[in-house]
C-alpha cells in the first residue's frame, strides 16, 4: 500500500497533560471501581483528594494498561501487580545504570 | 500456510493433562510476557503461546486440533484443512473467547474461523447498537543516537500494522512515518503519537503509538539519564603539574583545567554540558558532563626515555601499593 509518508510530532509521555477518572476508564476500558482499587493498592497515584478531582498523568495511564495486561495474561492480583510494577521500575533503573557503568569501564580499559 | 504444533509451542507431551498444560503455559507466559521480557521477539513468542494455549486449554478445540494433527500434519509443513472441515467451536460467530483472534495465525483461523473485525455485528439491523472498539496501542522501541537526542531529529520509521477493509477483513500493512525526536530525550522515555496505533473499529478512535527511546552506545560518551560521562586520557606530567587540555563535548570541544596533583579516577564536572533539558520558566535544566581522568603512560622508546624514568625512580620514593599494606 503506497501512501505518502506523514511527518508526525509526538509528545513526551511524562510531559503530556493529565486526564480525569472518566477518561482513564475509557482509555483502559475499565470501571471506575477498579481504578479506585488500583489507587488504593498504590499502583497509580493521582493528584487530587477525591475521585471526582483525580488527575492521572500519562505515565499512570501506561502503568494502568501494563497492570491490566499483566492481570489478563498472567492472572496477577492487585497486590501482586503493585509489587511487579515496582520491581519492573527498579529493574529498569538498574539496567540503565549498569549499561552506563559498563560503557565507562570499557572506555577505561581501552 | 504452515502447520503449527501447539504441543511443541507449550513444551508438553500430546497426552498432557489440562493441569500440566496450564502450568507449562503459565511458566512460559511469565518468561516471555512483553511487559516482563526485554528479549527481542518476546511479543511474537507470547502471541504464539497465547494461540497454542487458546486451543489446548479448551477440550473441544483441543479435540478438533488433535484430529487434524493425527490426520498427518506435521510441524512446518504446508497445511490445508480437510475439504469438509467445519469447526464446532464456531469462532466465526463471535464471542467464543475473550482472546483477540485477529492476532492469531492463519493456521488458527483456518481451523477455528476468524472473528473478523466487526463481522459478528456486521449484518446489524438498522438502529441496532453498532459494534465499536478502540484501536490497540502499539509499542515500539526506537534506537536514538546521542547526537539525535542532543540536536533533535526527524527519523523515518516503518512499522508492521494492519488495516481493516470494507468487508471488515484484517489485512497486514506497512506503515511509514517520519517521527520528530524531541531534543534531550533520555533512555526509557516514551514518545506518544496520538492516533497512530491500530485502527479503531466501527468508528471508534485509533489507538496510540508509543515509542520507547533506547539511547545507542556512543564511541566517546556514556549516558546516564541526561548526564554524559567521558573518560579523558591524560599524560602523567599533565596530572602532576596541572594543565589545560581540550575535551570533546556534545557541543564541540572546550578547554578544561586540570589542577596540579590530579589522580586517575578523579571526576570533574562540566555543568550544563549534558543533554538539553526542557525550559522551565526562565530556567533551563540541562544535564552535566562528567570527565573521568585516566592517566596513560607514554611509551618508553629511546635510551633518553629510559634514563628519564630511571631518574624518577631514584629521585621520587613512591610506593603505589601502600594502601595494600605491602
Amino acid at each position: 500500500m503506497a501512501r505518502d509518508t506523514e511527518t508526525v510530532t509526538g509528545e513526551l509521555l511524562d510531559e503530556s497533560a493529565p486526564i480525569g477518572l472518566k477518561q482513564l476508564c475509557e482509555i483502559c476500558g475499565i470501571h471506575a471501581d477498579y481504578v479506585v482499587e488500583m489507587v488504593e493498592a498504590g499502583i497509580i497515584q493521582p493528584q487530587g483528594d477525591k475521585p471526582t478531582m483525580w488527575l492521572f498523568s500519562a505515565v499512570s495511564v501506561m502503568r494502568s494498561s501494563k497492570a491490566l495486561r499483566l492481570r489478563r495474561d498472567l492472572d496477577i492480583n492487585l497486590s501482586g501487580l503493585a509489587v511487579t510494577l515496582d520491581l519492573l521500575d527498579r529493574v529498569d533503573a538498574l539496567q540503565d545504570e549498569l549499561k552506563s557503568l559498563r560503557q565507562q569501564i570499557e572506555k577505561l580499559q581501552a | 500456510m504452515q502447520f503449527k504444533d501447539y504441543y511443541k509451542v507449550i513444551g508438553v507431551a500430546e497426552d498432557a493433562s489440562a493441569d500440566e498444560i496450564k502450568k507449562a503455559y503459565r511458566k512460559l507466559a511469565r518468561q516471555h510476557h512483553p511487559d516482563l521480557s526485554k528479549d527481542e521477539g518476546a511479543t511474537e513468542r507470547f502471541k504464539e503461546l497465547g494461540e497454542a494455549y487458546e486451543v489446548l486449554k479448551d477440550p473441544a478445540k483441543r479435540e478438533e486440533y488433535d484430529q487434524i494433527r493425527n490426520y498427518g500434519a506435521a510441524e512446518g509443513e504446508e497445511f490445508r484443512p480437510p475439504p469438509d472441515w467445519r469447526s464446532n467451536a464456531d469462532f466465526g460467530g463471535g464471542g467464543y473467547t475473550e482472546a483477540d483472534a485477529a492476532g492469531f495465525s492463519d493456521f488458527f483461523q483456518s481451523l477455528f474461523g476468524q472473528r473478523a473485525a466487526g463481522s459478528a455485528h456486521g449484518r446489524h439491523e438498522p438502529g441496532a447498537a453498532r459494534f465499536a472498539l478502540r484501536g490497540e496501542d502499539i509499542h515500539y522501541r526506537i534506537a536514538v543516537t546521542l547526537e539525535e537526542s542532543y540536536h533533535g531529529a526527524t527519523r523515518a520509521i516503518s512499522l508492521q500494522s494492519h488495516r481493516i477493509d470494507e468487508q471488515g477483513r484484517v489485512l497486514p500493512d506497512i506503515k511509514k512515518l517520519n517521527v520528530k525526536i524531541p531534543m534531550g530525550v533520555t533512555q526509557g522515555r516514551r514518545i506518544r503519537l496520538k492516533g497512530q496505533g491500530g485502527a479503531g473499529i466501527g468508528g471508534a478512535a485509533n489507538g496510540d503509538l508509543y515509542l520507547e527511546v533506547d539511547i545507542r552506545p556512543h564511541a566517546l560518551f556514556s549516558v546516564d539519564g541526561a548526564d554524559v560521562s567521558l573518560v579523558l586520557p591524560i599524560a602523567p606530567w599533565e596530572a602532576a603539574l596541572g594543565s589545560t587540555v581540550k575535551v570533546p563535548t556534545l557541543s564541540g570541544s572546550v578547554s578544561l583545567t586540570i589542577k596540579p596533583g590530579a589522580q586517575a579516577g578523579q571526576k570533574l564536572r562540566l555543568s550544563g554540558r549534558g543533554l538539553p533539558g526542557k525550559v522551565n520558566g526562565d530556567q533551563k535544566v540541562s544535564g552535566d558532563q562528567y570527565v573521568l581522568l585516566k592517566i596513560v603512560m607514554p611509551k618508553v622508546v629511546s635510551e633518553e626515555d629510559r634514563a628519564l624514568m630511571a631518574k624518577m625512580r631514584e629521585q621520587m620514593p613512591f610506593n603505589p601499593r601502600e594502601t595494600l599494606g605491602v
